[in-house]
Formats: structure tokens, sequence, C-alpha cells
């Protein structure tokens, strides 16, 4: 093979391969080190977020929600204070709003959070504030919550969180099922 | 000394790669509403150039001009992702106020811009302080948007409230607002440098500034040699 072969075809293909093989094992190695630590984040965060939503929390058990439409997740308080639950809708834009509500055994809701980072800053983002959310503390039945009032002029982004409480509310029976279990 | 603060201060104000090149104008329109989120913004911007420009310069005589561009993204990429990776884990609210934008530093046309007009043909020092410089300048851009944008827009400064609730101009925090400020910014920039007796015409062909000439040497000398 002539020296010309292979500085035209073989070392530019030699050089990238050996420039992404280096790196790869760079960032293999720096993903071994921060992958713990964001795991770490995201628990203590998801905790953090639920003992927020229910006064007096401690630890949680998460619970089984196959079945049951609309929630994401569910989780017991160990020491029986309550459940706290989530759900997605979609808001504005098709960016999902998650929201988090605290239940007490009897299914009343005691504290409720939304992530609105996916709406709109200072339109969208009302329906995450606590002068909004607070109209819905403590609605015990699907139907009440429906007829919270969305905010004018933040209408997709309020439905995202009236729906996603309506829907938790409804499947409460079942959840409470699923932790008897 | 002297040669290495031209270049650190010609990434600032001469060929300042926001206001001047027009280079790198989406994150800056999009991630400039909050001060912080401006600020780490172009402190990652600023890593990602200094880091590839240098690692570029130092291979320069070994990547292949065949397959150059490739390399360079690969040494832009694996540079943008550990800043990823490291923010994630360890500036989380950062890291969650850049979202997708810090991802697409990979693709910003400054860094790619830098490696091929300047990394690729200078030295690791040269590079290393163009990196800088540019990085530098893009961050007083960013920054300085951010302070107006977040203070007008929001009412807050850093996060503090200083515009009582009520009082804000909603439009800057919102697309056409930074669009606005941006074209205010560039005024502001040529007029300063009008006055101080600069000539101010981004010329066509490339007469020793690099940056501003969009075409690439190569095939210019080819075709002026034929």
């Amino acid at each position: 093979m002539s020296k010309e072969t292979f500085n035209e075809y073989i070392k530019p293909f030699l050089v990238l391969v050996c420039i992404c093989l280096v790196v790869s094992f760079l960032l293999a190695f720096t993903n071994s080190k921060t992958a713990p630590v964001v795991a770490e984040n995201q628990r203590v965060e998801a905790e953090r977020t639920r003992q927020a939503v229910l006064p007096g929390s401690a630890s949680f058990t998460e619970l089984d929600v196959s079945g049951m439409e609309g929630v994401d997740s569910a989780f017991r308080e160990d020491g029986g204070a309550g459940y706290v639950v989530t759900a997605g809708y979609k808001g504005y834009g098709g960016g999902i709003v998650t929201v988090t509500v605290g239940l007490d055994n009897d299914g009343r809701v005691v504290g409720i959070s939304a992530n609105v980072s996916s709406e709109t800053k200072g339109i969208g983002s009302k329906a995450g504030q606590e002068s909004y959310l607070s109209n819905y503390r403590d609605l015990v039945n699907a139907a009440a919550a429906e007829q919270v009032d969305t905010i004018s002029n933040a209408t997709y982004s309020s439905t995202a969180v009236r729906n996603g409480v309506s829907t938790i509310l409804r499947n409460f029976e079942s959840i409470k099922g699923a932790a008897a279990k | 000394m002297r040669d290495k603060m031209k270049i650190l201060l010609n990434g600032m104000f001469k060929e300042n790669p926001v206001l001047i090149l027009a280079l790198g104008c989406c994150s800056v329109l999009a991630v400039s509403v909050s001060v912080s989120g401006g600020f780490g913004m172009g402190v990652a911007l600023t890593f990602v150039l200094v880091c590839s420009n240098v690692v570029i310069s130092l291979l320069r005589n070994i990547i292949p001009s065949k397959v150059r561009i490739p390399c360079y993204i690969v040494v832009i990429a694996t540079f943008v992702t550990l800043v990823e990776m490291l923010m994630e884990a360890y500036l989380k609210s950062l890291y969650d106020s850049l979202g997708v934008f810090l991802s697409l530093i990979v693709v910003n046309c400054i860094v790619l811009g830098r490696a091929e007009m300047f990394a690729s043909k200078h030295g690791v020092v040269d590079s290393f302080f163009d990196g800088l410089g540019m990085g530098i300048g893009y961050t007083m851009v960013i920054v300085g948007m951010s302070v107006v944008r977040e203070l007008f827009g929001s009412g807050t400064l850093l996060g503090c409230r200083v515009i009582p609730e009520g009082y804000q101009l909603g439009i800057l925090t919102q697309a056409p607002g930074g669009f606005f400020l941006f074209g205010c910014a560039i005024a502001i920039l040529v007029a300063a440098m009008a006055k101080r007796g600069k000539k101010f015409e981004p010329k066509m062909g490339c007469d020793g500034n690099c940056a501003a000439c969009h075409s690439a040497c190569e095939d210019r000398k080819e075709a002026e040699a034929k």
C-alpha cells in the first residue's frame, strides 16, 4: 500500500476512531462518578416534595399504580399519616405539568404542589403558585375539584393542574386498595 | 504578553462573538431571562470553549483535514457532556434552569467557529486566550442582557425582588423583548465604536480578520490559484 493511500483513506479513519475511543473512556469514567450522585439527588428531591405536601410525614413506601389511569406514582406514608400521589397532564404547548398531592386517610387534600417549569414564565406559571393551588385544599371528591375555576389567560396550564387533582381524587379508593394489599 | 492580551480583548470587544460576529444568538436570547442562568451559561460556554480550543490546537497537526469537522464535534461534544454530567450532579438548580440549552452548546457556532477559524491554525497558548476572550465576551453580553431583562421584565435581580409586583414589562421576558434588546445592544456597541473613531464595516473579504470572514481559506486560495 502506498503512503498516499494510507494518508488519504486510512489515516483519517484511524485518527477519528482513536479520538472517539479516548473520549468514550473519559466520559464513561466521569459518568461512573456522577451517576450515583445524580440518582441520590433525584431521590432526595422527590422525598422532599412528598414530605412538603404531607405535613408530619417522614418516610414513604411506593404503591403499585398499574391500572389507575392518569396516576404516575403513589406513595403511602410509613407512619400512616396518609398518601402522596402524583399525576401529570399536558400543559400549554405540550409540556407536562406534574401535580403532587398529599392526601390524608379520608382522601382529603392536605397539601399540593405543581411543577410548572415547562409553562410560560409569568403566565402559565401562575397555575403553580400557592394562591391558585390553595383552591384545591380540603377537597375530597373529584367532582368538586372539577368545579374549581381555571385562571383566565392561563387556561391550559391551570386545566392541567385541575385534571391532575381530579384524577388523583377519583383514584383515591383504588390507591387505598393498593395500600391494603 | 501584549499579543496575548490583544487576543483576549479581541474576543471581548473588537470581535465580540455575539454582538459583532452574531454567533450563538440562540442561547443568548433564550437564557438571558435570569442573571443566574445567564452567568451559568456563560461560564459553561467559556469552559467548553477554552478546553476545546486547547485540545483542538494540540491535535491540529494530527487531525487530517478531511475529517476535521467530525473530530472537532467529537471533542466539543465531550466537553459539553462532561459539563452536563458535573452540573447535574453538583449544580442541580442551574442545570434545571439551563435545560436543553446546555446540551446545545455542542452545536453553538462560537465553539465550532473558533475551532475552525482559530484553534486549528494557532498554538496552544494563543488558542487558550482566544477561547477565554471569546467566552468572556459572550458572558458579558448574556449577563448584561439578563440584568436588564430580569430587572425590568420580572422585577427581580438574582431572584430578589427590586421592582414591586405589577410594574414589569412582561414582554422583556419573552422572545420579542429579547430580540429588541439584542438589537439595542448591537446598536450601542457599534455607536460606541464609531465614537472612538473605529470604522465599523463587516467586510466580505477576509483581509486578515478570519473571524468575520465566512469562507474557508483553503477554497479561496485554490480559487485564486486557478
